[in-house]
């Protein structure tokens, strides 16, 4: 299980640049909405998703299979830590900001 | 522990791939598939791990039949023909994933002992392969599947890698294809042959000869 998590960890980090860009415009565009935000990036994941095991990068996720973890359980696991980092990071700049 | 997989169905759009399989395979023996190029073996193999759906599929792991994709029970591991580690992951970081050690790995490989903090793309293709093999076979799992593991190999690795099989089969069950036969045979103890989308369990390798798997001759 610990190196499930690891393993997942390890596939969410490219997606946490995009992540923090992404809220940093909600903020930009004095949108920073939490259910509007997290709307969007489950939008984008399923998006991502879909792209990824249409193409090659499917490739990519063998690794996890190898380790015992489906493509649901891989994504809708990057959904929530990232949804979590979201929400922390949104609170944050609305505290400050507001 | 006995594998079994049977009753595969597999179309690509309108053509069928795979229609009459039956193949076994058993701890302590080394259970190779072989066939022409596009026969089904890899897809054989995908559907036996879960990556690759077909319209049936029975798999039995001592005569239970298994609901659950393989790789969702853990009890198996898979060596796809492409390479499977990120190219920007440190090698030391992936034998902590697959709770391989990394001192075992260099007794058998000291050549390699500088990579420990390397990262995958910094490997050669060929390096790159045989830390890949050495991660599937040593995972703690009991059942391997291996597509094409010889491979992009050198002669001498080969050898190595022959000697793991060898040497993990004992606890393991081991299923493999590969494209060079003579190591194929070497190492197995039951050889099918996909032809026709249909298995056949070869008894005397000549059979491979038989079949149109191999020109007259090639065993000699």
């Amino acid at each position: 299980m610990n190196n499930q998590l690891i393993s997942i960890f390890h596939f969410y980090k490219p997606f946490l640049t995009w992540s923090v860009i992404i809220n940093l415009l909600f903020v930009l565009l004095k949108t920073p909405d939490v259910i509007l935000v997290l709307i969007v990036k489950f939008l984008l994941l399923v998006f991502t998703y879909y792209i990824t095991i249409e193409t090659k990068g499917k490739h990519k996720l063998t690794l996890y299979k190898i380790l015992g973890i489906s493509d649901v359980k891989l994504f809708l696991a990057v959904y929530v830590i990232d949804a979590i980092i979201t929400f922390f990071f949104l609170k944050l700049i609305i505290y400050f900001f507001s | 522990m006995t594998f079994e997989i049977d009753n595969i169905e597999l179309y690509f759009k309108d053509k069928r791939i795979l229609n009459g399989i039956y193949l076994k395979a058993e701890t302590g023996k080394v259970t190779s598939i072989l066939g022409r190029n596009g026969s089904g073996k890899s897809c054989l193999i995908n559907i036996a791990f879960g990556t690759l759906k077909a319209k049936y599929c029975n798999i039995r792991i001592d005569n239970k039949p298994q609901k659950k994709k393989l790789y969702q029970t853990k009890k198996a591991t898979f060596l796809p023909q492409y390479n499977y580690t990120p190219n920007r992951a440190k090698i030391a970081s992936i034998f902590k994933l697959f709770k391989v050690k990394w001192s075992n790995f260099i007794e058998e490989f000291p050549e390699f002992s500088n990579y420990k903090h390397s990262k995958f793309n910094q490997l050669s293709g060929g390096q790159r392969r045989i830390i890949e093999i050495y991660l599937i076979l040593k995972k703690a799992s009991e059942i391997i599947l291996l597509d094409e593991p010889f491979s992009n190999i050198s002669p001498l690795y080969i050898e190595k890698i022959k000697q793991l099989i060898a040497i993990e089969k004992k606890q393991k069950v081991i299923i493999l294809t590969d494209h060079n036969y003579q190591d194929v045979i070497d190492i197995s103890d039951d050889i099918y042959l996909l032809k026709n989308g249909c298995t056949k369990l070869i008894k005397n390798i000549i059979e491979l000869e038989d079949y149109n798997y191999l020109n007259p001759g090639s065993l000699k």
